[in-house]
């Protein structure tokens, strides 16, 4: 399931937290788009989320694009590497692609723009890629 | 005789997109600068949770040097954090980006400006907005405002 928010896009998966976790990061790494932090947010956030037992907050990007989007003006890095949230749903784990310039209305640094939309389609592309595929195995096992 | 042009708002043009990050300038060199923004953080009661070398990062993937820049991730204090719940939403924006970037002689601080609120629900508003506005003050403490500078 995917909606759109002000935030950015969030996606509710029919897998456990730590099998979403992995999925993920297979889905993002065929994607080219790297981990390159993941914190507890918990920790981050001084609490545990009121929604959520656990939750973790990947940091992506593709060094490709960071590149390109700093090449003109380092303030880009404000808004990259991208967030992404994952939290624990019981049966399901919710996951939110995090986007401050677009929540805010805002103009990106000069050269910005381009890497930011690349990064933010692949990230899309692999968690829908992830959604279907964790469908289809849910329709062989459910012998539909 | 100049002729008198419309207001944007009475042609229907949309008002351009405001600038979404501030640049401060530090009189200081990188490394210097660095320790002085985790300093004020700190002194702020600001918890860095981590930071990452952007530079460091492209030279090691890309085999690309560039000139030196970091991101502290900067986030509420315990203590701030009680006082209102975390969301999904605030999760989703932290820990918030403070980039630390050479240019010569001075360094430049780069943070996300403050902003009209994201969404509705006050709780949120206020976590981030304290956050956005603690990271504001503190850098001031070090730095200019490069657009002050011209």
């Amino acid at each position: 399931m995917i909606a759109t928010t002000g935030e950015g896009q969030r996606y509710l998966l029919p897998v456990r937290f730590e099998k979403a976790l992995k999925l993920l990061r297979s889905a993002l790494t065929e994607m080219e788009v790297e981990v390159i932090q993941d914190l507890d947010a918990a920790k981050v956030l001084g609490a545990p989320l009121a929604v959520s037992t656990r939750a973790r907050i990947l940091l992506v990007d593709s060094p490709i694009l960071l590149l390109e989007a700093i090449a003109l003006d380092r303030a880009s890095a404000v808004f990259l590497p991208l967030h992404i949230l994952v939290a624990d749903n019981g049966q399901e784990t919710a996951i939110s692609v995090g986007n401050a310039a677009s929540a805010h209305n805002v103009r990106l640094p000069a050269g910005a723009s381009g890497p930011i939309s690349r990064l933010q389609s692949r990230i899309a592309l692999a968690l829908e890629g992830l959604s279907q595929q964790i469908a289809r195995k849910n329709c062989l096992l459910g012998g539909e | 005789m100049a002729a008198q042009l419309p207001f944007p708002s009475e042609v229907g043009y949309l008002m351009p997109e405001e600038n979404g990050t501030t640049t401060y300038l530090v009189p200081a060199p990188f490394s210097e600068a660095a320790d002085l923004v985790r300093s004020v953080l700190r002194r702020a009661k600001l918890q860095i949770t981590g930071e990452l070398n952007i530079s460091g990062h492209l030279s090691k993937s890309l085999l690309i040097r560039t000139a030196p820049c970091v991101i502290l991730l900067a986030s509420c204090s315990t203590d701030q954090s009680e006082a209102a719940a975390p969301t999904l939403s605030d999760a989703v924006f932290m820990p918030l980006h403070v980039v630390i970037a050479s240019r010569g002689s001075v360094t430049e601080i780069h943070i996300l400006k403050e902003l009209p609120p994201v969404s509705s629900d006050r709780s949120q508003n206020d976590v981030l907005d304290g956050l956005k506005r603690a990271i504001r003050e503190a850098i001031e403490e070090i730095g200019m405002r490069a657009s002050l500078l011209g």
